[in-house]
């Protein structure tokens, strides 16, 4: 399955855009997806990354489906 | 799984000391405050205090974040946030009905601006209501240090030499 994943702040810096689709086998969940993304960009690897699937913090076990939105938040600095 | 819709609480309001110009001569009533607000426009201290607080509070806490000079032994330029909108108001009404609950507040309301700030610009504003004055202190203390930790909002620092983004890399 092909999944949309929006990146912010230095995840977008590093991934090249605002989005990247990745493909993952179906029934994947936000693990398999972290190790995806990682081999795409592996400095992500530097950065303590959380993922959000329909805006809520996600777990690793978290699975996705094609039509979820999907984001990967590094580190915030509001305030 | 429960999906959360962001709450966005508007209070109608009589007054009409603040209606613009325009939307007088458009004949129209003035925008209600909003509680909750991510915008690239400069915050307003009256949009966040303007109707605020009924008679049951007895402490407002405002507290303003504004872009300093330095940080971390570095000479900042100036500052760039990015917020992921539709999650970080999610957050954000999370944040606030967390707050009324465990401080008895009686309002909570955060702006917080996105894009290009310069030095002394306000990046954030935040007021909390209650009936005394410790909760309110305390709750502001909390709602802070919350939203560095949940809202998806960055900020990018640009200073003498360099940029970064600002948190804990590994």
């Amino acid at each position: 399955m092909e999944i949309t994943v929006l990146c912010f702040a230095q995840t977008r810096d590093l991934l090249g855009g605002p989005s990247v689709k990745i493909d993952l086998p179906t029934g994947a969940g936000v693990a398999e997806l972290q190790a995806a993304i990682e081999q795409r960009a592996p400095a992500l690897k530097r950065i303590p990354l959380r993922f959000a699937v329909n805006r809520e913090f996600a777990t690793p076990q978290t699975k996705l489906n094609p039509g979820d939105e999907i984001a990967l938040i590094p580190p915030v600095a509001g305030g | 799984m429960i999906r959360h819709k962001p709450q966005i609480i508007v209070r109608p309001t009589p007054d009409t000391r603040h209606q613009t110009l325009l939307q007088m001569q458009l004949n129209t009533r003035p925008v209600a405050p909003l509680d909750l607000l991510i915008s690239a426009q400069p915050l307003s201290l009256d949009a966040v205090t303007h109707g605020l607080h009924g008679p049951e509070s007895g402490a407002v806490v405002l507290f303003l974040g504004t872009v300093r000079n330095s940080n971390e032994g570095r000479q900042v330029i100036r500052l760039a946030y990015e917020a992921y909108e539709p999650m970080a108001l999610e957050q954000l009404a999370r944040l606030r009905d967390a707050l009324i609950k465990e401080f008895s507040l009686t309002a909570v309301r955060i702006h917080h601006r996105v894009g290009e700030l310069q030095l002394g610009e306000t990046a954030m504003i935040a007021a909390v209501c209650a009936p005394h004055r410790k909760a309110a202190l305390q709750a502001m203390d909390a709602l802070v240090d919350r939203l560095k930790k949940d809202v998806p909002i960055w900020k990018r620092e640009y200073f003498q030499g360099g940029d970064v983004w600002v948190g804990p890399q590994k």
